[in-house]
């Protein structure tokens, strides 16, 4: 279990563990209601779509199969994804796009659906549950409508992540490995996220917002929550990568197509 | 630091920045028309309209026709070394694949799990871009004599990601990828798979587990990937800049590129340097340009000033951390961080100023490598778990004098004793941390046992 699910009740014992693993939770699988080995789970004409898009990728070989338990499991996630269609999210730059549909990062996988690869793949259960555990994305329990991932590792970290925390945990009254009551946010503490240059930063769902405030991060929670417009990115001035002083290198624009006489190169 | 600064002459102020290292030229001052990342920030299309009006894509065929000899031998020409972290030379890599396979099929493998602390080039390469790693993909991969590639990615890349299987969807319909690509004769496909959130699969056997469909523990070697690796088949794993720079070296010559940087060091390489720095930026420099000037100049130099530097970490989370003292003439390239104790690894700078409680910014990196750790060699699965426990007492003082020994002593017991580089990487920061700041944990532990902290 990574983290507080919605559906079970919180109590004491369970929040403390989450709370202990920085939310990241633990590996064993616990029956809910709405996630057992009976619980109903279908594709949808559009994961079918996209299952047979990947297993085009991969050998077709026993072994090769098994290659797609992690693009399977994504596809589940994103057919679970149903917060995705309330973020309305805007591209801060030209060239730059916002998701037309759920990228994985914002839904779960049932233990149904482990099940279900299983299955298509012709592998044991067991292959797709190592997976499932081993890997943090993979949520094995409903997270709220929208996860936070906070970014602490120290680049993160000396830029005040530890502050954009406290932000979060005061605003919506909880600690990371937890979900607020109604559901809508669950807050992680994770690893590295690779946007060091733009730090502090969180990732919510399939978005990545960074260049944060302890004041910015709740604005743009109270934005999320009330289905406002939000700007995928920095939160400040800044452009991607480029520093907030702006461009040092790359003034004048690209030359053309280039290639020298390449009948000068000698045999080796 | 210990070995060539002994041998410093005393400089008038106007020459501070030169160099303990310098062989003559001063490194540094990249013109824009030589560098390779022209979209880094970008003012174009990260497409195909965009990256072909830029000059990827262009005689793409007469590279891939120069045939696997000549691409390796220009690329050693080149001095290109990887871009991953271990800065081994490339072309000597590419040429360790088979040559007379017929029965196997062969992969090269892009590893683009970037998820190294500090580390974000690759993420600049593949959202602005991803036609440069696609080219890079067959060019390279040719030269390997490689069927396929696939472009390992972090999970938590899902912007990258997509823009990248947009590129190769539009690569395919363009026909330079597919069956006789860009009409060079060879069949050559990329894909495009998304990892899910673990920094062992950036280890190269860690990944192919992880592409193999299994859970990301690092293999044994030998064998080496380029005999048995993804599927059992010969397999080169290889960074994305190591990858996305190759056709540009060999349009222009590996004696252009090898034009930059110190001898052993050449090129031009992405730097990200995150922290106290006015501008934090992700930019392209001549290797082996001295850090100061690198900060200063792109950067904006360090907040509060120069003299407000406490301590750099040149090269991702896995380096050892250096002094100011260090860092007012270090070079940064393979070898000069070598010779002060640090590496280049990533050539992720992060900075850290006099505010920066310095025991705790690498405690934190003590707890990422004991979550990290895939709990395969007992020596890392436990020892990385004690090393975050120290460091966790370290930071409030609570800890022992003598228990800072026994730290550098566990952290010994790590590195080597493992299956792969984590093990190292774990290790690293805490000896650096020792080394360099021994006095400040010292006082740390004095003031709390005195009941002043």
């Amino acid at each position: 279990m990574r983290a507080a699910s919605v559906q079970r009740p919180a109590s004491r014992l369970f929040r403390t563990s989450a709370a202990l693993s920085a939310g990241q939770g633990t590996h064993i699988h616990r029956d809910s209601a709405g996630n057992s080995e009976s619980t109903p789970w279908e594709w949808t004409p559009e994961s079918l779509k996209k299952i047979d898009m990947y297993l085009a990728r991969y050998p077709d070989t026993p072994q090769g199969k098994m290659s797609a338990i992690m693009p399977l499991l994504w596809v589940a996630q994103q057919q679970t994804d149903e917060a995705h269609a309330t973020i309305k999210a805007k591209p801060s730059y030209d060239g730059a796009f916002a998701f037309d549909s759920p990228q994985g990062s914002g839904g779960w996988v049932p233990l149904a659906a482990m099940h279900a690869i299983a299955d298509l793949l012709g592998c044991p259960r067991m292959a797709v549950y190592e997976v499932a555990t081993f890997f943090t994305m993979y949520n094995r329990n409903q997270q709220g409508k929208f996860h936070i991932q906070l970014c602490a590792t120290t680049p993160c970290m000396v830029c005040g992540a530890y502050d954009i925390l406290a932000s979060i945990e005061k605003h919506l009254g909880i600690k990371c490995g937890e979900t607020t009551a109604d559901g809508t946010f669950t807050l992680t503490e994770v690893e590295c996220l690779g946007a060091c240059v733009n730090a502090p930063m969180v990732q919510i769902n399939d978005y990545f917002f960074e260049d944060l405030t302890p004041q910015s991060v709740v604005k743009l929670l109270d934005d999320l929550k009330a289905g406002n417009p939000v700007k995928i990115g920095p939160q400040n001035a800044r452009v991607h990568s480029l520093g907030p002083l702006g461009r040092t290198s790359l003034k004048s624009p690209p030359k053309g197509p280039y290639c020298r006489d390449l009948s000068q190169i000698p045999a080796n | 630091m210990l070995l060539s600064r002994a041998a410093r002459v005393e400089r008038p102020a106007a020459l501070a920045l030169t160099r303990a290292f310098s062989t003559g030229r001063v490194h540094g001052g990249l013109k824009d028309e030589d560098r390779i990342f022209t979209n880094l920030y970008c003012d174009g299309s990260p497409f195909l309209d965009g990256a072909m009006k830029r000059g990827d894509w262009y005689r793409t065929k007469d590279l891939v026709q120069l045939g696997p000899e000549r691409i390796i031998g220009e690329i050693k020409r080149s001095g290109l070394r990887g871009r991953g972290g271990a800065g081994f030379p490339s072309g000597l890599k590419w040429s360790f694949m088979p040559k007379n396979n017929t029965d196997k099929p062969q992969y090269l493998v892009v590893n683009a799990d970037e998820s190294e602390p500090g580390t974000c080039k690759d993420r600049e390469i593949m959202r602005h871009d991803p036609h440069k790693l696609i080219e890079g993909c067959l060019v390279a991969g040719s030269a390997m004599r490689a069927n396929a590639a696939y472009i390992y990615i972090r999970g938590e890349f899902v912007y990258e990601a997509a823009v990248l299987e947009r590129a190769v969807a539009e690569a395919y319909k363009a026909g330079l990828l597919g069956k006789n690509a860009c009409g060079s004769g060879i069949d050559f496909d990329v894909h495009v798979h998304r990892g899910g959130g673990a920094y062992i699969c950036g280890e190269e056997t860690g990944l192919i587990e992880s592409l193999e469909g299994k859970t990301g523990k690092p293999r044994l070697k030998p064998p080496f990937p380029a005999n048995a690796g993804l599927y059992g088949c010969p397999t080169t794993v290889t960074n994305v800049e190591t990858v996305a720079v190759s056709p540009t070296i060999l349009r222009r010559g590996g004696d252009w590129f090898a034009s930059f940087g110190r001898k052993n060091n050449s090129g031009t390489k992405l730097f990200c340097i995150s922290g106290h720095v006015n501008n934090p930026i992700t930019v392209e420099e001549e290797m082996s340009i001295p850090l100061r000037e690198l900060l200063e100049k792109h950067c904006g130099g360090v907040r509060g000033g120069w003299d407000n530097l406490l301590a750099v970490i040149p090269g991702g989370s896995s380096v050892p951390v250096m002094t100011k003292a260090v860092c007012d003439d270090v070079l940064m390239d393979f070898d000069a961080l070598k010779e002060v104790g640090s590496g280049l690894g990533t050539a992720a700078v992060t900075v850290f100023d006099k505010s920066t409680d310095i025991v705790a910014a690498i405690g934190r990196l003590s707890k990422f490598y004991a979550h990290e750790s895939c709990g395969q060699c007992t020596p890392c699965r436990e020892g990385t778990t004690w090393m975050n426990k120290i460091m966790d007492r370290m930071v409030t003082g609570d800890a022992k004098l003598e228990e800072i020994d026994m730290l550098y002593e566990i952290s010994q017991q790590i590195e080597g004793h493992t299956i792969c580089a984590l093990g190292d990487a774990a290790a690293w920061p805490v000896q650096g941390l020792i080394r360099a700041f021994r006095p400040e944990m010292e006082a740390r532990i004095m003031k709390k046992a005195a009941g002043k902290l």
